[in-house]
């Protein structure tokens, strides 16, 4: 189920700033365990499973992924382009794309072969300026589909791997999107007290400004923040979060010491696996703009081991989405059944 | 027709960023007769405003300018300094800087030793005198001084001082002494202190709660020799910004400009800036968010003593900040 949520919800696009375009496929699986459902005004989506008390629990993932935008068209037919978040060129080299204009319009990126590539350029890194979609057609004919500001995004059909691991592009945060699902699910089966509101936020790639101006609107009494943490690779160090073992649990100053505690000693109770990570400072996620929302917002951060991030094959296990959004779900349980002034005060 | 003597007056009137008390007033007495109300908020934003009972439209073009503040005066008359807003070394090297009393310096350097890059530390203003009485009276730390630049026209062009965004404050007054008959509710802000980071437009957006935001503010071109690459250029009409560092325009608001200036028969060109941002970006996350654009008007040698823009570009700015306050 949260297979088939993730491979839909990645075969479509969520660009920052474009996040209303498939906006539909989102509130598919969202409404059947949510009652009410309301936007921001930059376009985060805000569904709301409402409780008996007064109790306000946010859940914040972002919808939006990096993408690429038409600067230039080019004499035969090619288009120079920006990005819409953080992309290693790299990443980018022998992608085929897809731009949507007028209509939808297949491309590729290459990259001058290695016989006319010179030694010296061969060390230089590569830069987005270089790149260019090849899109076949003629300037003229492309001048009437494509026009600046259009937006493209690399294609990837999501893949099964081994297992449970599962790979695709912009599972970096839609992985966190499943997360919310599952404890929405979770939390439908028992009569919680608090009123939780799962926040699919925009434009966290370009500067976390969804998560300002939802939680703004929510005013939350607790944020949840989820996103993807870098999970291992052979060239990574050893201690570093691993696929399979469970949502990692950020401790620092953008978080609440007492909540998170709460939170590790649920998961231990219950048998939820998790992992630790230190984040001294700035969190690069949602948290960082939730947290200074009014008058301060004490929140938790949570985050799912992703491999190979803002790339098109980035990898996760789709077991660790499963006892987030469980652990979760608990979570607020426990704290509805919690004397929340004594948790929140220092 | 391009009003040359209020730009000039615009351009040459001493206001960095934090200091933008003789701008305000200056910009008060050109807007006196026009507005409904007029307010100058804590931070010194000066908001003007046309009543109506429809959409609160905010218009924002901020009156600070670059400059720089005096961090340590020696006896000798040689003056140490840190950047107001983003200025770097290379570019500031034999300017003549004036402070806000009327005297002046100009920027040298330190004997640099082989391959060392200029840095802002290797600088200093050196201010005429050695008179140690005259220096310790008349210089003080946290003195501001900015470019000393002659303001020069062409035909079609301006070549001056701040047109980043003096441009954008004559853009407003324009369209308010032309304000057009609408039921819409309209501020003209001219914020403080965006070169040092949209800090006026943060609290002006907050105040107002506009239901469409619209900074106006200068961009790059791509028109130099072997410059940026960019499709943005000069007698090229109002540039409709589509992204920058600090917003992604709103798809509503980038097809109301976009609509707005065709069915008005204004020359537009849009506009992808790969750094940079203006007053949009904080008023855009202010409170549940504000849908926001930008109109830019292209400007060459952006952050220098010689900015150069096009006067018919601004004329076509003024006609679509009119068109789209209906």
């Amino acid at each position: 189920m949260l297979k088939e949520f993730l491979f839909d919800i990645c075969s479509n696009h969520f660009v920052s700033g474009f996040e209303h375009i498939n906006g539909d496929i989102l509130k598919k699986y969202f409404k059947p365990y949510t009652d009410s459902f309301e936007m921001d005004r930059l376009g985060s989506y805000i569904f709301k499973r409402a409780g008996s008390n007064d109790t306000k629990i946010m859940l914040a993932a972002h919808i939006d992924e990096i993408g690429l935008m038409v600067t230039s068209i080019l004499e035969g037919g090619f288009l120079s382009f920006s990005t819409v978040g953080g992309f290693n060129s790299s990443s980018l080299v022998a992608q085929d794309v897809t731009v949507y204009g007028k209509e939808n319009i297949f491309g590729v990126i290459g990259i001058k072969p290695p016989h006319l590539t010179s030694e010296e350029e061969r060390k230089k890194p590569l830069k987005i300026k270089e790149l260019y979609i090849d899109t076949g057609y003629t300037k003229e004919e492309l001048e009437k589909l494509v026009k600046i500001g259009d937006i493209a995004t690399v294609n990837r059909k999501p893949l099964s791997l081994q297992g449970s691991i599962i790979s695709a592009k912009a599972f970096d945060d839609r992985a966190c999107i499943a997360v919310m699902l599952e404890a929405a699910k979770e939390l439908k089966k028992i009569s919680h007290k608090s009123n939780v509101y799962f926040t699919a936020t925009a434009q966290e790639e370009t500067g976390l400004r969804g998560a300002k101006t939802s939680s703004y609107k929510i005013a939350p009494d607790i944020g949840i923040v989820l996103d993807v943490g870098f999970g291992k690779t052979p060239d990574m160090p050893a201690d570093s979060p691993q696929l399979g073992k469970g949502p990692i649990v950020a401790y620092g100053g953008r978080l609440n010491t007492k909540l998170t505690k709460k939170f590790v000693e649920i998961c231990k109770k219950y048998n939820y696996p998790m992992q630790h990570e230190a984040v001294p400072a700035r969190t690069g996620t949602d948290t960082d703009a939730v947290q200074v929302s009014r008058d301060g917002i004490p929140c938790i951060l949570l985050s799912i081991p992703l491999r190979y991030m803002h790339t098109s094959v980035e990898t996760i296990d789709i077991n660790d989405l499963e006892i987030a959004g469980k652990a979760l779900a608990r979570f607020i349980n426990e704290l509805d059944n919690s004397d929340l002034e004594e948790i929140l005060c220092f | 027709m391009f009003n040359s003597e209020l730009m000039k007056k615009l351009s040459d009137c001493f206001s960095p960023s934090g200091r933008e008390k003789k701008i305000c007033e200056m910009i008060m007495d050109e807007i006196k007769d026009f507005a409904d109300e007029i307010t100058i908020d804590p931070l010194g934003n000066l908001i003007a405003r046309k009543k109506g009972a429809g959409k609160k439209i905010l218009f924002s073009a901020h009156m600070d300018q670059i400059g720089l503040i005096i961090t340590h005066v020696d006896k000798k008359g040689f003056l140490r300094f840190a950047n107001v807003g983003g200025l770097n070394a290379k570019e500031l090297l034999g300017l003549r800087m004036v402070f806000l009393n009327g005297l002046e310096g100009v920027i040298c350097q330190e004997e640099l030793k082989d391959k060392e890059t200029l840095l802002t530390s290797k600088l200093f203003l050196d201010v005429a005198s050695t008179d140690e009485e005259f220096i310790r009276n008349n210089f003080h730390i946290g003195d501001m001084c900015v470019f000393k630049t002659e303001y020069y026209e062409t035909e079609d062009c301006v070549i001056c001082k701040a047109a980043d965004d003096r441009i954008g404050c004559y853009i407003l007054i324009e369209a308010l002494k032309n304000h057009p008959k609408t039921d819409n509710d309209i501020y003209y802000v001219f914020s403080v202190q965006e070169e040092v980071g949209c800090r006026g437009a943060k609290t002006a957006g907050y105040t107002i709660e506009p239901d469409l935001a619209i900074a106006v503010d200068v961009t790059a071109t791509g028109d130099t020799p072997d410059g940026i690459k960019m499709d943005v250029k000069l007698g090229g009409g109002a540039a409709i910004k589509l992204m920058d560092k600090s917003i992604i325009t709103h798809t509503d608001v980038k097809e109301l400009l976009t609509n707005t200036a065709e069915k008005n028969n204004i020359k537009y060109q849009y506009e992808i800036l790969e750094f940079g941002g203006t007053d949009a970006g904080p008023i855009h996350t202010s409170r549940e968010g504000v849908p926001s654009g930008v109109i830019s008007i292209p400007t060459r040698n952006l952050h220098t003593s010689g900015e150069i823009f096009n006067k018919s570009d601004v004329e076509e700015c003024i006609k679509l900040v009119i068109a789209v306050s209906k």
